[in-house]
């Protein structure tokens, strides 16, 4: 079975940001981050892109998918 | 605003409304029931600008969506279901009332399959399955 993960919560440390801080500068809601850092929802390419933009980070850095 | 009070806000507005209609029907006046609606309306859309923060995003949008396909196939079956059993049980009897909601219903159930259809289809060929 494939599985997303990913490494949110961790640059979310580094960079010090709350989940509110991050949704606002993704345009999205707080329950989202808190989703999709559960990996309870896949979010979509453009989200994921955000927030590779946000942390300044590669999509596949913050993103990984498992078959 | 923070998002919790506005959520509060919004159920309140909403039990308000629920009061005001069935106030409305239990004394028969249509006006009351579509000014209750109306003043509602209102009241959730000043709420909602004052509220300035994201409240619908792609996770909303995606949960809406889901929950709509479940509610859309539980009432088109149920009311279906309902409809061809009151028209069945008509039959027998002399009941012609019982026949008219039977026909009301599957006609309701008709109806939402058209929508259902039409937006379907609209948004289809909106999102690029048009070739």
């Amino acid at each position: 079975m494939a599985q997303m993960n990913n490494g949110i919560k961790v640059f979310r440390a580094e960079h010090n940001m709350t989940q509110e801080k991050l949704a606002s500068k993704c345009g999205v809601t707080r329950q989202t981050i808190i989703a999709v850092e559960k990996n309870k929802y896949i979010p979509s390419l453009e989200l994921a892109f955000k927030i590779a933009l946000v942390f300044k980070q590669p999509i596949e850095k913050i993103f990984n998918y498992k078959l | 605003m923070d998002y919790k009070r506005y959520q509060k806000v919004r159920t309140l507005i909403g039990l308000l409304i629920g009061v005001i209609v069935w106030e409305a029907v239990i004394v028969s006046n249509f006006y009351l029931a579509i000014s209750g609606i109306l003043i509602g309306m209102l009241f959730l859309f000043l709420v909602k600008n004052r509220f300035k923060k994201i409240i619908v995003d792609e996770r909303v949008i995606s949960v809406s969506g889901r929950a709509s396909q479940i509610t859309y196939s539980i009432a088109t079956i149920l009311l279906s279901l309902l409809g061809l059993f009151l028209i069945f049980i008509a039959m027998g009897s002399e009941n012609f009332y019982l026949k008219l909601l039977g026909e009301t219903f599957c006609y309701i159930a008709l109806l939402l399959i058209t929508i259902y259809s039409i937006s379907y289809h609209y948004f289809n060929k909106k999102y690029g399955a048009d070739e």
